[in-house]
């Protein structure tokens, strides 16, 4: 039985039944497997050739082949009956015009990505605050551990509040360059633990073009508890990753320097381009960069009052716009602030 | 921050391919952004984060590439380096420091008879791979010492200075100095700078002058190494807008033991690539001999990591990395290398073990997490009303809070009273918006263009003095889209439209008696305000025509609505209380009538409902019509008014009779006519 593979021919035999489409064709497999010279006739004129133990076994399976192939015949015959049946009847109306419907909107993608986060961190028990858009230069720099003059502040260019009053200079108030000023607010406010999330609008005197803006949004989290870790970290932002970007998602963390927080990194995930293979989006690296993170640094917490020795704590920030535009594949940060409807109707 | 290979190899045997070396870089927190082949070298650059001011040099990454590896540092090659003889002559030289804090040392060599020439070809050629244009022998030597040894030097041309004196001091007014840029500046008492007797020859730090930079016809060199304070550095980069590598390695800080060291380096080679002779050396300070040191519990790296490391692992990290381990018992005393200035904790310990014990590494947990008490019912609640506004056909906009005054003006908006930005980017994002509505007619004006109609809603903080409070801003144009696909129309939109969601939206969060009642506001020709429990919600209405025009919206109406949020969840009532369906049908009665068009239906219906007829439980208008065969000044109104008794079954005469006290009511007190 060298030239017949049972297991090929059970195999292809509802791929082979797939393709009917006509009563012909049904007819042509019809004889192919069942006719004088078919495929079942074939096999049982070649049974003589085995001993008697194969044949048993053989012949029992050439049988159960035989009634499946009766059974797809059958099958396929009703239902070539069937669509012959709706081919003759007659409807009132045409399927391909437009359905009737409530013309609905949609949410603006950033908005809609922001409550995404949100609801993930909200499903492990973080809260969302809130805070406001007008900071104090302490909120904003000195509480976080960022020195008013000193080369790291030079990333947070930050636009100033003209104000008719003078203020010190730690009053001064200005437009939170990032969400991180509201840790200090609720870090003030509450009594650890605390797990919280912070979306909200950001600005920075950056010239517009096609990857900046002088507004944007970010989300900030933290989490304060008397023994968070490092590896806590990574198993909540992986959560987040897998959550956002699909299970198959890789995350990279690289160690990096914020001054709020320290340990810190920066999180990068497996392209979702290319899937980590390389390609004009992640620069051929097969990475792109996503958020900041890293341990709460102990001289936050002696600002806004913790103990250092009784408390820890994990931050982290990312970029709404980046996430956006990385899963949607955008690349000039400007269209989400046009408004250009034809570009909203695609969320 | 870039190097090449063979630069790198000189300090550090590597056995890595660049490759696995730019992967492990990036690893340890030395992001490489570019890597790439040149020549018979490879060229990287990195990203150095402005708290390691060691790592812009070579030597500062070979030392990264020691502890990465634990590939010792090729030690003769680094004290090679040092290696100079002074020649102490007579001469009467002096170097003044005015202020210790602007410059904490200052040292000078006079080397003489140097011959300037174009440099020897591989220094060239590592120069030029990292983008450092190559000028001659002296400047190509001073800027690799600082590319090496992350030592910013400056050379001046000896003979071009006037008088035996170098004083470094802040500038007088309207000083003034051509640097080798050929920039002029006109300096000021906050601009430090290097001078001779008679007039500035360098801005500290950043920049030489030209008057006195070698060139091919200079004999003798004065040689500069110092170190001046950050943030005057900082300051005077700031008010100068003049950058240079050096100036960047000075703001960031350098290390005070490696001043005279990077000098000893340069002379050493200058003597090699352009002969001369070392006649002096002056230094205005001693270099402090002092450590830090920090005490260590290893215990805490379990706590912050979630992870332990073993101790001798410990050790070789932090030696690799120039530490000293004085003493390891429970707890370790490390010493401080003067290049670390950024570790002063134990924290910065552990950061500097975790990455290069290596981030992937450390498992990954999650924590137990306590929810907070703070209820999750506003931001519930916004997304109900975002989603019913999506429902109804808006697109929900973001807007930018920054805008021009010039906007709020064709607003017939007040922008004086607007917030005001001090360093605004441009006239285009001036002040806070004290409204919504800006963004929304821009928005309306923008897509009118190409959409027959447009409905869009936005939420987001306005502006009120220091006051931020997030409203709920509202815009309808054109025409309203019933097929969403083929875009067909119906009618035009209407104030109706508006008021129908706006009614929605409140009934939707409780709020159910509220009151539109008639408002001006400059900028509608028909406007209403909202009101609930006496307080003011928010307005709609129909935006004044010449105001839409100034939008370049043309012939087209735009209806308008701004909704205080922080108010209307204030006022929301959650709470729902179910009422039994009647239990025995009713009866219907409908009435046209004809009424003066100056009554308003609100009117009649406000007074039907406060007559208290026992048996009408709903009386809702279901057409209204306006001309032919009305008589102008009048309006059609059909009215549908439901009657039943949670007792029984209704008759038609029960019904009949309280219907015909309604009607004569309304014939009474309004005198309509019946149709």
């Amino acid at each position: 039985m060298s030239n017949f593979n049972l297991d090929e021919i059970e195999k292809n035999l509802e791929k082979d039944f797939n393709t009917v489409d006509s009563p012909e064709t049904l007819e042509n497999l019809r004889l192919r497997y069942l006719g004088r010279k078919g495929i079942i006739a074939q096999l049982t004129s070649a049974l003589p050739n085995f001993s008697l133990e194969e044949r048993k076994d053989l012949g029992r399976r050439i049988n159960s082949l035989k009634q499946r192939i009766e059974e797809f015949l059958k099958i396929k015959e009703d239902e070539l009956k069937a669509s012959l049946k709706l081919k003759e009847k007659k409807f009132s109306f045409d399927i391909g015009l437009p359905g009737i419907t409530q013309a609905v909107g949609a949410l603006h993608p950033i908005t809609g990505m922001i409550d995404e986060i949100c609801d993930v961190f909200v499903s492990m028990g973080f809260s969302v605050v809130e805070g406001p858009e007008i900071e104090t230069e302490y909120n904003n720099f000195t509480g976080l551990n960022i020195p008013l003059e000193h080369p790291c502040r030079d990333v947070f260019d930050t636009f100033y509040i003209k104000s008719q009053t003078p203020n010190s200079r730690s009053q001064r108030l200005l437009l939170r360059s990032h969400t991180s000023p509201v840790q200090i607010r609720v870090m003030k406010s509450k009594k650890p633990p605390l797990a919280v999330v912070v979306p909200g609008k950001v600005y920075r005197p950056d010239a517009v073009d096609a990857s900046h803006s002088f507004m944007f949004h970010q989300i900030e989290g933290f989490l304060v508890d008397k023994d968070v870790k490092f590896s806590d970290l990574k198993g909540v932002l992986y959560h987040f990753a897998k959550k956002v970007f699909g299970e198959k998602i890789k995350m990279r963390f690289r160690p990096h320097y914020f001054p709020f927080t320290e340990p810190s990194a920066e999180v990068d995930i497996s392209c979702i381009i290319c899937e980590g293979k390389g390609c004009s989006v992640c620069s051929k690296k097969g990475w792109l960069e996503i958020l900041g993170c890293g341990m709460i640094h102990p001289q936050v917490l002696k600002n806004v009052g913790y103990s250092p020795y009784q408390w820890q704590g994990f931050a982290f920030g990312m970029g709404i716009e980046r996430i956006v535009m990385l899963k949607y594949g955008i690349d000039d940060i400007r269209l989400f602030f046009e408004n250009d409807l034809r570009f909203l109707e695609q969320f | 921050m870039k190097f090449t290979l063979n630069w790198l190899k000189d300090f550090v045997e590597i056995k890595l391919s660049p490759q696995r070396l730019a992967e492990a870089f990036t690893l340890a927190g030395l992001e490489v952004t570019s890597l790439k082949k040149e020549d018979n070298d490879w060229v990287f650059e990195i990203e150095v984060t402005s708290n390691r001011p060691d790592l812009l040099s070579v030597l500062g990454i070979a030392r990264e590439v020691s502890a990465i590896t634990g590939q010792k540092l090729i030690g003769d090659s680094v004290e090679r380096l040092a290696y100079s003889k002074i020649f102490v002559s007579n001469k009467k030289f002096k170097i003044n420091i005015e202020s210790k804090e602007d410059c904490p040392l200052y040292t000078a060599k006079i080397i003489k008879e140097v011959k300037v020439a174009p440099s020897p070809d591989w220094l060239k050629e590592r120069l030029e791979l990292i983008g450092c244009r190559t000028v001659n022998n002296i400047v190509d030597i001073t800027n690799y010492v600082m590319f090496t040894l992350g030592q910013p030097l400056h050379a001046f041309d000896l003979n071009r200075l006037e008088g035996d004196l170098i004083s470094v001091r802040r500038a007088k007014d309207n000083e003034s100095i051509t640097t080798i840029d050929g920039r002029v500046f006109v300096l000021n008492k906050d601009v430090l700078v290097i001078a001779d007797s008679q007039r500035p020859i360098a801005i500290a730090g950043i920049m030489g002058g030209k008057d006195t930079e070698v060139d091919t016809h200079t004999k003798d060199i004065l040689l500069e190494s110092a170190k001046f304070n950050p943030l005057l550095i900082r300051r005077m980069r700031q008010l100068l807008g003049l950058v240079s590598e050096s100036q960047y390695r000075f703001e960031r800080d350098v290390d005070i033991n490696n001043v005279i060291f990077a000098s000893d380096y340069a002379v050493n080679l200058i003597e090699k690539l352009a002969g001369g002779k070392t006649l002096l050396f002056k230094k205005t300070a001693d270099i402090p001999k002092k450590r830090k040191i920090i005490i260590f519990n290893p215990d805490n790296i379990t706590n912050i990591l979630g992870v332990t490391i073993q101790k001798n692992k410990i050790r070789k990290i932090l030696t690799g990395l120039g530490f000293k381990i004085k003493s390891f018992n429970e707890k370790l005393k490390v010493e401080v290398p003067s290049f670390r200035k950024d570790v002063k904790e134990e924290i910065d310990l552990i950061e500097e073990i975790a990455r290069l014990w290596g981030y992937d590494r450390i498992p990954k947990t999650l924590p137990y997490i306590k929810p907070l008490d703070t209820d999750e019912i506003n931001r519930r609640i916004l997304s109900k009303i975002k989603n019913i506004l999506v429902g109804q056909g808006f697109f929900e906009v973001v807007n930018y809070s920054l805008i021009s005054k010039t906007i709020l003006k064709n607003l017939k908006m007040d922008p004086e009273k607007a917030l005001p930005i001090a360093n605004p980017l441009s006239n285009q994002q001036e002040i806070l918006r004290p409204s919504l509505l800006p963004g929304l007619l821009f928005c309306i004006s923008k897509n009118i263009q190409h959409k027959e109609g447009v409905c869009i809603f936005e939420i987001g903080k306005v502006f009120e003095g220091l006051k931020e409070t997030n409203f709920l801003g509202l815009a309808l144009c054109g025409k309203k889209i019933f097929l969403r696909d083929c875009g067909k129309t119906e009618d035009n939109f209407t104030i109706l439209h508006l008021k129908g969601v706006v009614e929605l939206i409140l009934k939707s969060i409780g709020i159910k008696d509220f009151d539109f009642v008639l408002e001006e506001l400059a900028y509608l020709e028909e406007g209403f305000k909202v009101m609930f429990a006496g307080e003011r919600l928010g307005y709609l209405g129909k935006a004044e025509p010449e105001v839409v025009k100034r939008f370049d919206i043309n012939k087209k109406d735009v209806f308008v609505g701004e909704l205080n949020l922080e108010a209307m969840l204030k006022f929301m009532d959650l709470n729902k209380k179910y009422k039994p369906l009647a239990p025995y049908p009713g009866i219907r009665r409908d009435i046209s009538l004809v009424l003066k068009e100056d009554i308003s239906l609100k009117e009649i219906l406000k007074r039907i409902n406060n007559r208290g007829f026992k048996l009408l439980k709903e009386i809702k208008v279901i057409d209204f019509y306006k001309g032919s065969p009305i008589p102008s000044g009048f309006k059609g109104v059909t009215l549908s008014c439901l009657y039943y008794s949670d007792t029984h079954t209704l008759t038609d005469e029960e019904a009949d009779s309280e219907h015909s006290l309604l009607c004569n009511s309304l014939k009474e007190e309004f005198s309509v006519q019946f149709r």
